[in-house]
């Protein structure tokens, strides 16, 4: 796959810069200028240069023909420049009287006297490094967000340059405005310079942006032809609590009427973005809501309370216990799939395979992928505690980077299967529900015992070659991958627990765009092992919202349910079917090569 | 119109022989009295009261979108006796006006202060504390006002208010007075700002003119007709380390003068390259005419700015339409030293070059000073009126 990134017809549309050169003016008037600045800025000259940034592709969560999402990493060291005119005091005695008490003031004679003087601003050689959020949808436009503070370092050329003191501060005022501007306005100006590029309902979509300046999460995900049923997704989320809170109240707030929520609630919904943002310790309880902390603990508990489960559910737990001890939410994101995936229940047979198991069906593709390298480099340990409890993450990154395609197409099938009409599901019951029907299921299939979890192993290898795409050789795993991973969520493990929850989004202005980021808060709890789980879930939020909270009560839940249940009993017998046949075929296969075989096998002999 | 607390202040001041005027920094103050005063906006209600000559309390009310106000106290070591209640006071004193600079004195001695009682000094030096609260915004103002000597005079004020940085700031003045010229050194916390203000006034020098006692020898009128000082001032912040110059002159005539009294001034930032002329005169003995340039060399930026003062006086015939000032007819040189307490009213007026008009109406109704006023900007017709406020004042 390559992406081509044109930056000169960017630059070349004449009509460009006179938008941008407005947007950005107003931009740079709207908030309150420093006491030096006497006059509105203009922004007189703006050219991007010819030198392209340097983006460098971390994460694609969301790829079709009309929408797209990303994680980049962006530097940029071109040679864009900006020209600004203002008028500027240049008395420093006057702007500091303008601030000043009168009672107090020294109530100099002449000293103070004003002098404005026109000043021209040049800003070139901008340095920017930061990671950027592209989210881009063809009804909803372009959202791009720095996750950080891109901006480090720029030159600032002023009419005032032999004074030194007028040009420390100058900078240092403008590199202030300016960071603003990177984190909170070009968000804002490059939305709506994209809807107005799109032209396309731009009315609508700006009135839309009016009353709610961030389109919503689902909506953007799942296409324009959910958008109807998006707000009671996101009830459901909410409800079920593992997604972070306060996006989804913003989201919540653009969609369900307002007063919905009552101001208690919204007061304790701040409260809890407070926390987050202060490292409070305090989170308030917040009623019909289950935390994703809570949701892990439940997740943690339920093998116990349900044997019968134990092997579905105790991957995810062991997995969570490794993988992400400093990232909870992972957890709750890896239980609600096992869950929620309709093949949920296909790998109960060991330890590690019920990690692919409780991904679905694409995680078996992954699981052979881990294998292959374990055949290959490893011939000792036990690779289902290998797989289960320390994965490198750079190997599953690596692997989900390969098949991020496969897994879109498959998710995409699963949005098309499973979109009928869904109300809202009722919290706790349905995972109670789906739980049943996956205990029910699920000790059928697992004759449980490690041979037959080698077997089905090749047998997974075997069904998927057939069944899925087979198993992309090719995902050459980039290595700089994990670090580049580890370079986004290098301070989630600083976090606290509440605030990993919901990484990140406090930093970001979410009064704008929370709406919009609240898709890039998925990635980013999934750097390794997840993100395609991950973008399963937001592929198919319905299919997400269900599961996780899901609710029997409604015929169409009934329905789907039915469907489900039809499609697991199949594919059940399809995975019977190969088992056995696996099993026939590693038995020759021992036979045949008696001399080396796999660890896992050799220890449970 | 002056607060009443200000015009206690002034009173202290009167009491004390200080003279406010013999200052670099109220150099241009007849200019800023004509051009630059202040129109109330909203409706502001004071009620003051000087309980006793030392006491004062002062409650105001102002009412503009929202009700603020602020209550103030003052105290002074001094009783002020010659300070007048709201029906009494000469509007002369109550207003800000053209100021009729009065000949330099030569101060006091020390020893003229010097109370000795049963050879034992108890003389004190004479102290005003003054402390004033605005109650929604929470800013505190304090002044500390001590006569230290003759020559001397501290001032300590400050602000406090949470919004402020630091939560407020203190400025002390130290003021020093010989008549022939006088010297003040200021500090402010706020950017640690360091003053010298100085002004000098040639001619006459009072210390040497006491051997001749002005009833012996006649002063040759001439001589003493006006005066001309010059002064100069430097700031300089220390925290932000950027600093302030400019002189500055001034030329007044002298109540001696036989002519139209006229003042004025010329100040010069030389860092800026701010230049600022102004003229004021007296034309008649209730109109007065000024006009104020401004220049800077540096960004060819200039300013005019023409403004007048009319008093009204008791209709004593000869002038029918006095209200209308510019039809205002002078009833004619009186002779000297005639009470102001004949005057009901003063009309201000500005107007700058840009057709932004200011006027102003103070006046006593019955016990009541009252100002009105209105900003008027001619180039927007459809809303010219920028703003319209009414002050009254009551004094007891």
């Amino acid at each position: 796959m390559a992406f081509n990134f044109n930056w000169s017809p960017l630059t070349a549309d004449p009509e460009f810069y006179s938008r941008a050169r407005d947007l950005l003016t107003a931009a740079l008037n709207k908030s309150p200028k420093p006491p030096i600045i006497v006059a509105d800025i203009l922004v007189t000259e703006l050219n991007l240069g010819t030198t392209p940034p340097d983006l460098e592709i971390l994460e694609i969560g969301d790829l079709a023909d009309d929408r797209f999402r990303g994680i980049f990493k962006m530097e940029y060291s071109g040679d864009a420049y900006l020209t600004l005119q203002t008028k500027v005091q240049a008395n420093p005695l006057n702007t500091y009287l303008s601030t000043a008490p009168s009672f107090t003031s020294p109530q100099p004679l002449a000293a103070s006297a004003p002098l404005t003087i026109p000043l021209q601003i040049t800003l070139s050689n901008f340095r920017l490094s930061g990671f950027v959020i592209l989210v881009f949808s063809k009804a909803k436009g372009v959202t791009l967000v720095f996750r950080n503070d891109p901006l480090e370092s720029l030159v600032v050329s002023s009419t005032f340059d032999s004074i030194p003191f007028i040009k420390d501060y100058l900078q240092k005022e403008i590199e202030k405005q300016l960071r603003n501007l990177f984190q909170e306005e070009l968000p804002a100006i490059i939305h709506r310079l994209s809807l107005r590029w799109w032209g396309q309902d731009y009315d609508s979509a700006s009135s839309n942006t009016l009353r709610s300046p961030m389109p919503q999460n689902p909506t953007l995900n799942s296409g324009p032809s959910l958008s109807a049923k998006s707000s009671f997704e996101n009830l459901g989320e909410q409800a079920e609590g593992g997604g972070s809170p306060q996006q989804q109240t913003f989201s919540f707030n653009n969609d369900l009427e307002s007063d919905t929520l009552s101001s208690k609630s919204l007061l304790r919904l701040a409260t809890l973005t407070d926390s987050q943002r202060t490292l409070s310790l305090f989170t308030p309880t917040i009623r019909e809501a289950i935390y994703r902390a809570w949701a892990t603990t439940s997740e943690r508990s339920d093998p116990t309370s349900t044997p019968s489960s134990t092997s579905g559910t105790h991957s995810s737990t062991t997995y969570s216990m490794d993988g992400n001890g400093a990232r909870p939410g992972l957890v709750a994101m890896a239980s609600s799939l096992s869950i929620s995936s309709p093949s949920g229940g296909l790998g109960p047979n060991g330890r590690p395979v019920t990690r692919s198991s409780t991904l679905g069906k694409k995680k078996k593709t992954r699981v052979v992928n881990l294998r292959r390298k374990k055949d290959t480099s490893t011939s000792d340990g036990d690779t289902n505690s290998v797989a289960g409890s320390s994965v490198p993450e750079s190997i599953t990154s690596s692997m989900e980077v390969g098949y991020e395609d496969k897994e879109n197409v498959e998710a995409n099938e699963a949005i098309n299967t499973n979109i009928p009409e869904i109300k809202i599901p009722p919290p706790s019951l349905a995972i109670n529900d789906r739980r049943g029907e996956y205990v029910d299921v699920s000790p059928l299939r697992s004759p449980t015992g490690r041979d037959t979890f080698l077997a089905t192993r090749t047998v997974h290898h075997a069904g998927s070659e057939t069944k899925v795409p087979p198993t992309p050789s090719t995902p050459p795993p980039p290595q700089q991958t994990p670090q580049q991973q580890h370079i986004i969520y290098p301070s989630e493990k600083g976090m606290p627990f509440h605030s990993s929850e919901y990484p990140r989004e406090n930093s970001t202005p979410a009064s704008l765009f929370s709406g919009q980021y609240s898709p890039h808060y998925q990635p980013q709890l999934s750097p390794g092992h997840h993100s395609s789980a991950s973008s399963v879930s937001m592929e198919n939020p319905f299919l997400e919202s269900r599961g996780r909270t899901g609710s029997s009560s409604s015929i169409a839940e009934k329905a789907w349910m039915m469907k489900m249940a039809g499609e697991m009993a199949r594919r059940w017998g399809e995975e019977r079917l190969r088992r056995e046949k696996a099993e026939e075929l590693l038995d020759e296969r021992r036979r045949r090569d008696g001399s080396s075989p796999p660890p896992a096998y050799h220890h449970s002999q | 119109m002056l607060g009443f607390m200000d015009y206690v202040q002034k009173s202290f001041y009167r009491a004390t022989k200080w003279d406010e005027d013999n200052s670099y920094a109220n150099l241009n103050a007849t200019a800023r009295a004509l051009l630059d005063f202040q129109t109330p906006k909203g409706l502001k209600l004071n009620i003051s009261s000087l309980s006793s000559p030392n006491f004062a309390t002062s409650y105001g009310l102002a009412s503009l979108g929202v009700v603020d106000g602020s209550v103030s106290y003052l105290y002074s070591s001094r009783a002020l006796d010659n300070v007048r209640n709201s029906g009494d006071v000469e509007l002369k004193d109550a207003i800000f006006g053209y100021r009729d600079l009065k000949e330099i004195t030569k101060p006091d001695a020390p020893r003229d202060w010097e109370i000795w009682q049963g050879g034992v000094r108890v003389d004190r030096r004479d102290t005003l504390l003054y402390g004033r609260m605005y109650l929604p915004a929470s800013t505190l103002e304090a002044l500390y006002l001590r006569r230290l000597a003759p020559t001397r005079q501290l001032k300590i004020s400050a602000v406090s208010n949470s919004r402020l940085p630091n939560g407020g700031t203190i400025l002390a003045l130290l003021q020093q007075d010989n008549g022939k010229f006088s010297s003040e050194y200021l500090y402010s916390t706020d950017v640690a700002l360091i003053g010298i203000r100085g002004l000098y006034n040639f001619g006459f020098d009072p210390r040497k003119a006491l051997p001749h006692n002005t009833s012996n020898i006649p002063v040759d009128s001439r001589k003493i007709a006006g005066r001309f000082s010059a002064g100069a001032e430097l700031y300089w912040g220390l925290l932000n380390k950027s600093g302030g110059v400019s002189t500055g002159f001034r030329y007044t005539t002298l109540p001696s003068n036989t002519g139209s009294p006229l003042t004025m001034t010329l100040t010069i930032n030389p860092i800026i390259g701010h230049f600022q002329a102004a003229y004021a005169i007296k034309a008649g003995k209730g109109a007065v005419f000024c006009s104020r340039y401004d220049f800077n060399i540096y960004s060819y930026e200039s300013d005019l700015v023409l403004g007048c003062e009319i008093w009204r006086r008791k209709q004593q015939g000869g002038n029918a339409k006095s209200e209308d000032g510019e039809v205002w007819q002078p009833s004619g040189f009186t002779t000297g030293g005639e009470r102001g307490d004949d005057v009901t009213g003063v009309l201000k007026a500005r107007i700058t070059q840009n057709f932004n008009i200011g006027l102003l109406w103070e006046g006593r109704f019955k016990q009541l000073l009252f100002s009105i006023g209105s900003n008027i900007d001619l180039k927007r017709r459809d809303q010219p009126f920028k703003t319209v406020g009414i002050e009254v004042q009551y004094n007891s």
